[in-house]
């Protein structure tokens, strides 16, 4: 049997054909790649929520326990109260992340002082922090108190990943500061 | 046929009663050397033009595939550009990014913190932090300037490259506003 050339020419693969196939292959990556970015990015998110969301949760079950927030602890060290906890609850180092658990303090002044009423070196007849009693009350005034609270910072050189975790936590609880995010855990009461 | 009943051939039958078309005799006679070197010639011949047929490209090829090259630099060009400078439709919904009033508002809730450490280190010692190191706590990016002995001003540079000023001697409403959370009772 003869093999007619028109046959022969059709059965092989030409460089023009692998051309075609390759260019149309990053056509598609083209395409595919910057969707494919941003799932990653979203899961991502994600994981830092999970994680953040972990430490929150056992810093709560700490707190509802003992009545203290766990002691302050260097960035990406878990707080030594929480150390017990299982190893896969959560992680203080993230892909890109690190986050750092805070103690901070608030200041409650049930009567704020005037300034003017602050005793200082040019005002030495001001002998106390406490305001005077109010006139016909006896009773002494409380001063200010100091009340612990916590907070969540997570450090990151990715702005987009803050941004996105203040999106998701909104402006009342948590704020963006200096390549950190801060999430504020409700005060003790 | 040689045999004379069906299915069967005579075994006796002589092998010279064969007809001239049984036998197989060549058509051409080749028994001098000039007819086959004749026919040899012819063949090769034969061979070498089907093999002149085989080399020459097809019309036909030769045009679709024309295109090819051009097709391929193009779509490897569009394949650049979009990863360079996707549109809307590729790119998707484009990553979150930090408003400038999301960002001075983290700035104010930063340096509301940070002055609640200021104000429980003056409960607590009965006077100012002579400077940040005094402070358990600390933000980054706040400088702590003190007036006098009872008043004080944290500083960090804002977004348009000016200067946030928290001062203790004045109303911090706005600071406060920036984080609910700590929108303590008084």
């Amino acid at each position: 049997m003869s093999v007619r050339p028109t046959d022969r020419h059709r059965a092989g693969v030409t460089p023009g054909d692998v051309l075609v196939v390759l260019s149309l292959l990053s056509l598609m990556l083209a395409i595919i790649y910057p969707r494919f970015g941003r799932t990653v990015f979203e899961r991502r998110i994600s994981a830092i929520v999970f994680e953040v969301e972990a430490l929150r949760s056992a810093a709560q079950r700490h707190f509802e326990d003992s009545g203290e927030w766990p002691a302050e602890a260097l960035p990406g060290v878990t707080p030594t109260e929480l150390s017990d906890e299982p190893a896969d609850e959560f992680s203080m180092l993230g892909e890109g992340v690190t986050l750092d658990w805070n103690v901070w303090e608030a200041v409650r002044d049930p009567d704020p002082v005037v300034e003017e009423q602050i005793p200082d070196e040019e005002n030495p007849n001001l002998e106390s922090l406490a305001q005077p009693p109010l006139e016909g009350d006896d009773r002494p005034r409380p001063g200010p108190t100091i009340h612990p609270f916590a907070a969540i910072t997570v450090h990151s050189g990715e702005a987009s990943i803050l941004a996105a975790l203040f999106e998701r936590y909104g402006g009342a609880v948590s704020f963006l500061h200096d390549g950190s995010w801060t999430l504020i855990l409700a005060h003790s009461p | 046929m040689l045999s004379s009943g069906p299915g069967w051939a005579a075994p006796s039958q002589p092998q010279s009663s064969l007809t001239e078309d049984d036998q197989d005799i060549p058509v051409i006679d080749l028994t001098s050397t000039e007819d086959r070197e004749t026919i040899l010639a012819e063949a090769l011949a034969h061979t070498a033009l089907l093999e002149a047929q085989y080399k020459q490209p097809l019309i036909d090829e030769k045009r679709t595939g024309r295109w090819k090259a051009p097709l391929a630099i193009i779509v490897f060009f569009l394949s650049g550009y979009l990863l360079a400078f996707p549109p809307g439709w590729v790119a998707g919904e484009a990553l979150p990014e930090a408003s400038v009033s999301a960002r001075e508002q983290g700035m104010r809730a930063a340096l509301y913190v940070q002055a609640q450490q200021v104000e429980a280190f003056r409960v607590r010692r009965g006077r100012l932090p002579a400077s940040m190191d005094e402070l358990q706590a600390t933000l980054p990016g706040i400088s702590l300037v003190r007036s006098n002995n009872r008043v004080f001003q944290l500083v960090t540079p804002s977004v348009d490259g000016s200067q946030v000023i928290y001062d203790s001697s004045r109303p911090t409403d706005e600071f406060e506003a920036a984080v609910s959370a700590l929108d303590l009772p008084r």
